[in-house]
């Protein structure tokens, strides 16, 4: 029995080097094995036949290994909740503006709240960017699996709410401009850069969003999005003087686009 | 008869949340119940069952917590969450319609 323990001991040691910063996980399959190698004691096998059969039905360390790095492949996904809690934001930004229009109201709130909106929707841009980004720069067994998937969620969840938040904050933007300015878009650096911080923070959310991929992979398009959203941001808060901001945007963007499309493929 | 492997891994998601649906359980108890209810029929390698479980558990599907049975094993009780019931009550209109058609495809063959 000493030796069987050992054989267990083993089995523990190989399943634990396939599922590194899972002992957790590791200590559940070993219960598992134990339990299947009590019923085959019952059934009269003999420990060192129980161990052989609870082992192989429970399947090789290496398969299960690669069953769980599968979870990291996994898109993540979105809960209604989430979706709706999200969605406040622009639902609030449309009442904002129509209320406001229609009682002719000083329009000037609509500039201040689409500012407090961008600012917010950069914030949570950027926070998603880097979180996205620190997965690939984490080496991959220093992190438990089930951390790197919460990051992988935090990344989502942020991006989602830079998109809300700053699209929000745009067509706010849009409405103020018309009343104001002649137009409610002209491609001024300060609208292109706030355009491609939505379009970079879409990226980051698309890439989490798809089964397949690696977590490197997917953390390369965030890291552009880290220099995309303050560039992006600068050539807004620069406005005018800033067509070197967002040309830089529009190029990290685009660098961002052909990752992605890379992601995609290995998908 | 051998089922297709495709097929089990389709059916995984729906047959675990419907046996959660009775009750909390655990892995090693889930997967005698699963042999049970399929007569032998369905076999999956037991460890297949554990990614699926965490999976679920990530996404908020079923919760779960250690707890020490009588005989003083430690185990991994499983118990299914709302967004669980949810999503078993979607796998279980998607899997009716796609029996629901074959039935009548192969009445219409066969009748």
């Amino acid at each position: 029995m000493a030796d069987l323990e050992t054989e267990i001991e083993r089995w523990r040691a190989r399943l634990a080097e396939e599922l590194p910063g899972s002992p957790e996980t590791v200590r559940e399959l070993e219960e598992h094995l134990r339990e299947e190698m009590e019923l085959g004691l019952r059934r009269g096998l003999t420990p060192a036949e129980a161990f052989d059969r609870a082992r192989a039905r429970l399947g090789d360390a290496v398969a299960l290994g690669r069953e769980f790095a599968r979870l990291d492949a996994m898109p993540v996904a979105l809960r209604c909740r989430d979706v709706l809690l999200f969605a406040i934001a622009p639902v609030a930004a449309i009442a904002l503006a129509t209320v406001t229009l229609a009682q002719g109201r000083n329009v000037e709130v609509l500039r201040l709240t689409h500012a407090l909106l961008c600012a917010t929707g950069y914030l949570a841009a950027l926070s998603a960017a880097l979180v996205g980004a620190m997965l690939a720069l984490v080496p991959r067994r220093a992190l438990r699996p089930e951390l790197r998937r919460t990051w992988r969620a935090v990344t989502v969840r942020f991006s989602l709410a830079g998109l809300v938040l700053t699209t929000a904050g745009i067509g706010l933007g849009m409405v103020w401009a018309a009343e104001n300015l002649p137009a409610a878009w002209s491609w001024l650096p300060v609208e292109t850069g706030a355009l491609l911080i939505l379009v970079s923070t879409a990226l980051t959310l698309l890439v989490q969003r798809w089964p397949g991929g690696s977590d490197t992979a997917r953390g390369a398009v965030a890291a552009c999005g880290v220099i995309a959203v303050p560039v992006g941001w600068m050539g807004a808060k620069a406005a005018g003087t800033a067509v070197p901001f967002a040309a830089l945007c529009i190029a990290v963007v685009a660098a961002q686009a052909v990752l992605a499309r890379r992601c995609r493929r290995f998908a | 008869m051998k089922l297709a492997k495709e097929l089990v891994a389709a059916s995984t998601v729906p047959l675990v949340l419907s046996i959660l649906e009775e009750g909390e359980n655990y892995g090693y108890a889930i997967i005698q119940r699963v042999r049970e209810l399929s007569q032998g029929e369905m076999e999956w390698t037991d460890g297949m069952l554990y990614p699926v479980l965490h999976w679920l558990e990530e996404n908020g599907c079923v919760k779960s917590e250690w707890r020490e049975a009588e005989s003083g094993r430690r185990r991994k009780y499983y118990l299914l969450r709302p967004t669980g019931r949810k999503l078993l009550a979607d796998q279980k209109a998607q899997w009716l319609t796609v029996h629901e058609t074959l039935r009548r495809t192969w009445r219409l063959n066969h009748g």
